[in-house]
């Protein structure tokens, strides 16, 4: 049985193996004076230079970590150190490693504020600036470009533009741009933001590396022996920052990025439409369009009636179909917090699940996975 | 195995030392099963003039013991030195055993002898006498005590002399296998793997039957049931499990019955499976985890109905012991921390938050014949596969 993968949105199918990469590089430790540490250093800031031109930004505003837990972490528990102090503006939308270190943030005092989610799972860019605006402790906001759960997409440039216009004091403009590199047009330099966190393995590359993108310095908690310009101590990850720079110049150079986008969309709008006849599928959000520009169409959250979303992936599972899903049936009472938060009602978000796309998906895929779903839904 | 650095146990009988005529019989199948649980270990049982020896290398020491603690039957065991029949390594080799007795913490001991071998240049009691004051003389902290001591030292003098001290004590109980067999309704959770064990222990042979409703839950949970079963082999030596689709009655009771019976009716279904499979296995009695009134479905209404429709008897050993004393249990032989993996062994999509409490077992009869589970019943158990 062949196995159809539908869950890019998790980690993308490698493109091609790290390994390759490493065959000739040095070893040297890129902070090393002699010879093998020099080469090492070159090869790493090659890697950067490369990252750079690829994302159109200088290369000293691109900082290597582990992932993106790491680079939304680095900048966000800079607000400890910040003098004077300040607090962040998120929401439900976030990824874990915001929404999570948010809380934290706030156990250990600073100020948070939870903006309220619209239906179709966005932020109002008014009720955004009015609460920067009324509130001058706030110094940060967290804007995720792409959602990763319902695939809507944030208008990072008219926030992050209106941030920078409307707001009197500075607020610093984070985006976690991990769903969005690569999968839809977006040019850091022209969104205003002040920093982005990019993922190596959401691309094709590997588990591990990640990128920090950084506007201007900040104040980091963690410190050691002082690389990546003291923002991310530790030994640098050579063999991923080049696996990163090439899984970049393959996937996101802006020309590839518009080609994938309308072929993955013309493959998603078939697929919506598909979905749509079949009477027990809810989109998620229900006011989802077949080719909604409001949408990646690299995600699609959807909810078969009466079939809980963990009972689904297994049977598509059998079926050789890789899904996700949000939260397991067995953890139903705890409420899946965007969901809620956009008003979707419990038992429809029960049985939510995540179809995801990527570059080596094709028209025969989405056909594939169509017609095991309908077979599986007379089953059930 | 070389006679000299080998380690010997000596194993005390249980309960079965009250048999009559048919001691025999389970005495064959005790030394059987220790011969079976010794496989693996290079111990080897010897049970000469009825008394029952196991010897194994000393590097086996530790697998040995841990087959010992985990024998039904077995009311305790001692590691037993040995050495030559002279009273000078006699002597010696009791102030040895006192020793460790005094590490384990012992203050006041006794020592008993017996003189099989009537060529020993001592008696009995001056066996004991000797034996004692050389104790006394090397240890000073150790007194004698013969009316309460803390422990016992035993000579014995026969093809060579045995000494012994503390003994482990065993599981006791009734040889697996001695009492017939019983069909298990395993579950993941912590109740019935220790209801199991129970009735292993009063020598039943366990057979495990488990119903599961993939898709609706994971093969994760039916993993946790077969390494649940493995777990108890441990004790049972063997457990054959069943695993049983039950998604289609599951189903069809969801769509049909009143939300509130689901689960009795449920257990009802779950139970005529069992016994059908029973029966067809030879097997005399169904085992469940059952622990009066622990949830819902386990008030004394609600156990009538489940077993209404069911002939073989049930046994629940767990009916009147508490949570925390099953859970207790089910530390010591090691299932807990399987059982409590979080792993559902029921789709939320199947259970009603006000299942009824007081059921009629006329109703529940009732309601159950409208189901018309038969068919699905004998599917399920076509369809029936062996996991473990």
């Amino acid at each position: 049985m062949g196995r159809y993968y539908f869950d890019w949105a998790a980690t993308a199918i490698p493109d091609g193996a790290p390994e390759e990469l490493t065959v000739d590089l040095p070893f040297g430790n890129p902070s090393s004076l002699h010879g093998e540490g020099r080469r090492a250093r070159a090869i790493l800031e090659q890697a950067r230079a490369q990252a750079a031109r690829v994302l159109g930004v200088p290369p000293s505003t691109l900082v290597f970590t582990s992932g993106a837990t790491e680079s939304n972490a680095l900048v966000l528990y800079s607000l400890l150190l910040r003098s004077p102090g300040g607090g962040i503006v998120y929401s439900a939308l976030e990824h874990p490693s915001i929404t999570e270190n948010c809380d934290q943030l706030e156990r250990l005092r600073i100020p948070t504020v939870r903006l309220p989610v619209t239906a179709l799972g966005t932020l109002e860019i008014d009720r955004v600036v009015n609460i920067l605006d009324k509130n001058r402790q706030l110094r940060m906001v967290a804007l995720m470009a792409v959602n990763n759960e319902i695939g809507s997409i944030q208008s990072v440039y008219a926030l992050s533009r209106a941030i920078k216009e409307d707001i009197p004091h500075p607020v610093h403009v984070h985006c976690d741009l991990v769903q969005g590199v690569g999968k839809i047009p977006f040019s850091l330099s022209e969104s205003l933001v002040d920093s982005a966190s990019i993922s190596a393995h959401k691309i094709g590359g590997p588990r591990g590396i990640g990128l920090l993108y950084l506007k201007k310095r900040i104040q980091v908690l963690y410190r050691g022996g002082g690389q990546e310009g003291g923002i991310r101590s530790g030994t640098e990850n050579v063999m991923g920052a080049v696996a990163l720079a090439r899984a970049l110049e393959r996937h996101a150079e802006p020309a590839v990025v518009e080609k994938e986008y309308r072929a993955a969309q013309k493959r998603w709008t078939t697929l919506i439409q598909e979905l749509q006849t079949l009477g027990r599928c809810v989109l998620i959000p229900q006011g989802r369009k077949p080719d909604d520009q409001r949408f990646s169409p690299y995600i699609l959250q959807a909810s078969f009636t009466g079939i809980p979303g963990e009972v689904l992936l297994r049977c598509l599972d059998d079926e050789g179909i890789a899904i996700s899903m949000g939260s397991a049936c067995s953890q139903a009472d705890q409420k899946r917090p965007l969901l809620a938060e956009m008003g979707i009602p419990r038992e429809i978000a029960l049985g939510g699940v995540r179809f995801s796309q990527g570059w080596t998906t094709t028209d025969k895929d989405v056909e594939i996975l169509v017609g095991t779903l309908k077979g599986i839904l007379k089953k059930l | 195995m070389d006679r000299e650095n080998r380690t010997t146990y000596l194993l005390k009988l249980g309960e079965l030392t009250l048999k009559g005529g048919n001691r025999d019989q389970f005495e064959g199948i005790l030394k059987k099963n220790i011969a079976l649980m010794l496989k693996g270990t290079h111990g080897i049982l010897n049970t000469t003039n009825g008394r029952y020896f196991v010897h194994c290398a000393e590097d086996q020491e530790g697998a040995v013991e841990d087959v010992l603690g985990r024998v039904f039957g077995l009311s305790g065991w001692a590691k037993v030195r040995t050495c030559e029949k002279t009273v000078e390594a006699l002597l010696a080799a009791s102030v040895a055993e006192a020793k460790s007795l005094l590490e384990r913490g012992v203050h006041s001991f006794k020592v008993e002898a017996r003189r099989v071998d009537k060529a020993f240049p001592l008696t009995s009691y001056q066996i004991m006498a000797q034996a004692g004051e050389a104790i006394t003389e090397t240890l000073g902290e150790l007194r004698v005590d013969v009316h309460h001591p803390e422990a016992i030292i035993r000579i014995e003098i026969r093809e060579r002399a045995y000494i012994y001290g503390a003994e482990h004590p065993g599981l006791q109980g009734l040889p697996v296998g001695s009492a017939g067999k019983g069909l298990l309704l395993l579950s993941g959770g912590i109740d019935s793997p220790v209801a199991g064990y129970l009735m292993a222990r009063r020598g039943m042979r366990i057979e495990g039957i488990h119903f599961h409703t993939y898709p609706y839950t994971s093969r994760e949970a039916q993993q946790k049931v077969q390494d649940l079963a493995a777990l108890l082999t441990r004790y049972t030596i063997t457990l054959k499990l069943t695993s049983v689709s039950f998604t289609q009655v599951q189903t069809r009771i969801r769509d049909r019955a009143p939300g509130p019976w689901s689960t009795i009716l449920l257990r009802m279904a779950m139970m005529e499976c069992a016994e059908r499979i029973g029966r067809r296995k030879k097997i005399r009695c169904l085992i469940t985890g059952e622990s009066l009134s622990q949830v819902a479905s386990q008030t004394v209404e609600n156990i009538a109905s489940t077993e209404s429709l069911t002939t073989l008897p049930i046994l629940r050993p767990l009916i009147g012991i508490d949570k925390d004393e099953i859970i207790r249990i089910a530390r010591k032989i090691g299932t807990y921390e399987t059982s409590i993996l979080p792993y559902q062994d029921c789709c939320v999509l199947f259970s009603h938050p006000h299942p009824i409490t007081r059921s009629k077992v006329s109703e529940a009869k009732n309601l159950y014949k409208a189901l018309e589970l038969e068919d699905l019943i004998e599917q399920a158990i076509l369809g029936a596969c062996r996991t473990g």
